[in-house]
């Protein structure tokens, strides 16, 4: 017999092989994009078509599980019909929700498709009862992902507000900055990443050996430089290193990844209904490793035992470290 | 229950790659791909459907390096003739022979690789990107591939392959073993001496830096008061 769920765990899924890998990893959902514009995940060979999809749904439903569509990208003002018809191609192929971030095309799936389930995407940035009540009042929405700056105690006065499930980020980037509302990138590249789904366009990214060091350059910005045997990061703008009163720092973001393992019980007490697991453009083995630990985890806890370390994850972490982010930020 | 194909056993492959001529190799690679082609149709089709480039394929530990021809059409693997005069490439990969063939076959994970700078990559990043999300739609199996040639002598070749993958695991477990007990801690006399100084004096730093961040903190508070 299975355990009762704990926490819902949702797993990103790039490739169809994804999705099946985390489906037998243990994911409760997988979420997934369509290979266009219309997710912030649109990296060239990834994501799926609309049959793709479709098989997908039926993989998942089979096995009791659920899929959600990400279209979390911001329509552009000169062309709205890929993130309409995203909407409707994930309606009509039986998704379990579609997780939307732009208000305009909140209000096109609650109005078209009135039985579909909304879920408000990360890239929405609803951090404050009042926002995240808007979007319930008017649109139906019944999860919220959570933005990753609310510490564990803010989580819970969140929680306590809303009325609707929420879902937090449980692995992946710390991210630090504004979701949804980064143009960081857009300066080095002149692509949006909120309207083309990606914050750094593999068309744009470049590594230079030099000697023995790594360069990583954004639109012909250099970004960082990395000695050997140094752990490398994404070469994004906030995970770059810049040079201030003469020393070379991260000053947004350093890269580290964020791993809530260690915080589930507090989580849980929170009243969070779901863990997400970033990373639509890491690897099938990315998908089973990240699953298959916090399946472990999630399991162990709801049989009341104490859950297995999770040092394995360290691995498979940007830069090779790990840290709880926000969550147990003391500073406020 | 799901069959699990065993890995391909990479200390071997290195060995005999290594001690293949240029000739055979290339010969071999050629059957190899025929069969993975027959195999797995769609991967090729979503090669051949990819923007046109040649990506350079550098095992670290092999004398050979490759030439990957995708895009237009075609989806090719060719060894690479040091002699002959090639065009520059517009991406290369370097990484060990077993980074690569995990990675290939889905048992790890290429940011990881990268993170940990066990795999590198220059030249036109968007090539790279394209290809390792093509590649990893499907599930690939070289055993698989290189076992179906056999026939009914696939059975007992994969039960060969799983004991030379278990024997190599037990191995290098050892090896670890033996490599942690040459740099354990100190046991003589002196060096535990040495390491409980080290400690005390660990102590004692720690206390002064929490000491310092205290005033910091109270200086900040009394300057924000006033």
């Amino acid at each position: 017999m299975s355990a009762p769920v704990y926490l819902e765990l949702v797993s990103p899924a790039g490739t169809p092989a994804a999705l099946v890998a985390a489906i037998d990893a243990g994911a409760d959902t997988v979420y997934c994009g369509f290979r266009d514009c219309t997710n912030a995940r649109n990296y060239p060979g990834l994501n799926f078509d609309v049959d793709e999809m479709a098989e997908g749904v039926a993989y998942a439903h089979a096995r009791g599980r659920k899929l959600l569509a990400a279209i979390n990208t911001f329509p552009r003002a000169d062309d709205m019909a890929p993130w309409h018809k995203a909407v409707d191609n994930a309606a009509a192929i039986g998704v379990d929700a579609v997780i939307l971030a732009d208000i305009g095309l909140l209000d096109y799936a609650h109005r078209r498709h009135p039985s579909l389930r909304l879920h408000l995407s990360v890239q929405a940035a609803a951090s404050n009862p009042m926002s995240i009540a808007f979007y319930r009042e008017n649109f139906g929405v019944r999860r919220v992902v959570l933005p990753r700056v609310l510490s564990v105690d803010e989580v819970a006065d969140v929680v306590k507000a809303i009325g609707i499930e929420t879902e937090v980020f449980a692995f992946g980037s710390v991210g630090s900055m504004s979701e949804g509302r980064c143009f960081l990138s857009s300066y080095m590249t002149g692509l949006s990443p909120t309207s083309e789904g990606v914050c750094a366009p593999a068309s744009h990214v470049t590594y230079v050996e030099d000697g023995d060091k790594i360069v990583s350059c954004l639109g012909g910005v250099t970004l960082n430089c990395f000695a050997k045997g140094e752990p490398a990061a994404y070469p994004t703008p906030c995970k770059g290193r810049y040079v201030t009163e003469g020393r070379a720092s991260y000053l947004f973001e350093e890269p580290i990844g964020l791993n809530v393992a260690n915080i589930l019980p507090q989580l849980k007490a929170a009243g969070v209904t779901a863990l997400k697991i970033e990373g639509r453009q890491r690897s099938r083995a990315y998908v089973t490793q990240v699953v298959s630990g916090f399946r472990k985890q999630l399991d162990a806890l709801a049989r009341g035992e104490t859950p297995p370390p999770a040092d394995d994850l360290k691995l498979v972490a940007e830069g090779g470290r790990e840290t709880f982010g926000a969550y147990g930020k003391g500073w406020r | 229950m799901k069959h699990e194909s065993p890995a391909l056993p990479v200390p071997l492959a290195r060995a005999v790659m290594r001690a293949m001529p240029p000739a055979a190799l290339e010969r071999a690679l050629a059957v190899v791909l025929r069969r993975m082609k027959s195999r797995r149709p769609r991967l090729f089709r979503n090669l051949a459907a990819l923007k046109p480039a040649v990506v350079h394929v550098e095992p670290s530990d092999l004398p050979h390096r490759f030439v990957l021809t995708i895009g237009g059409g075609e989806a090719r693997l060719d060894l690479l003739d040091p002699a002959a005069a090639t065009a520059k490439p517009a991406a290369l990969i370097r990484g060990a022979l077993g980074a690569l063939i995990n990675m290939l076959e889905g048992r790890i994970d290429g940011d990881t690789l990268f993170f940990s700078r066990d795999l590198l990559i220059s030249g036109d990043t968007a090539v790279i990107v394209a290809l390792r999300n093509t590649l990893d739609r499907e599930a690939i199996n070289l055993t698989d591939d290189a076992l179906s040639f056999l026939g009914p002598l696939a059975g007992p070749a994969a039960r060969v392959m799983e004991v030379m993958n278990r024997v190599g695991a037990r191995t290098r477990a050892d090896l670890a073993t033996f490599h942690d007990a040459l740099h354990a801690a100190p046991t003589y006399a002196a060096d535990r001496h040495l390491a409980d100084e080290c400690a005390r004096l660990r102590a004692e730093l720690e206390a002064v830096k929490t000491s310092l961040a205290k005033q910091d903190a109270r200086q900040r508070r009394s300057g924000a008061a006033a």
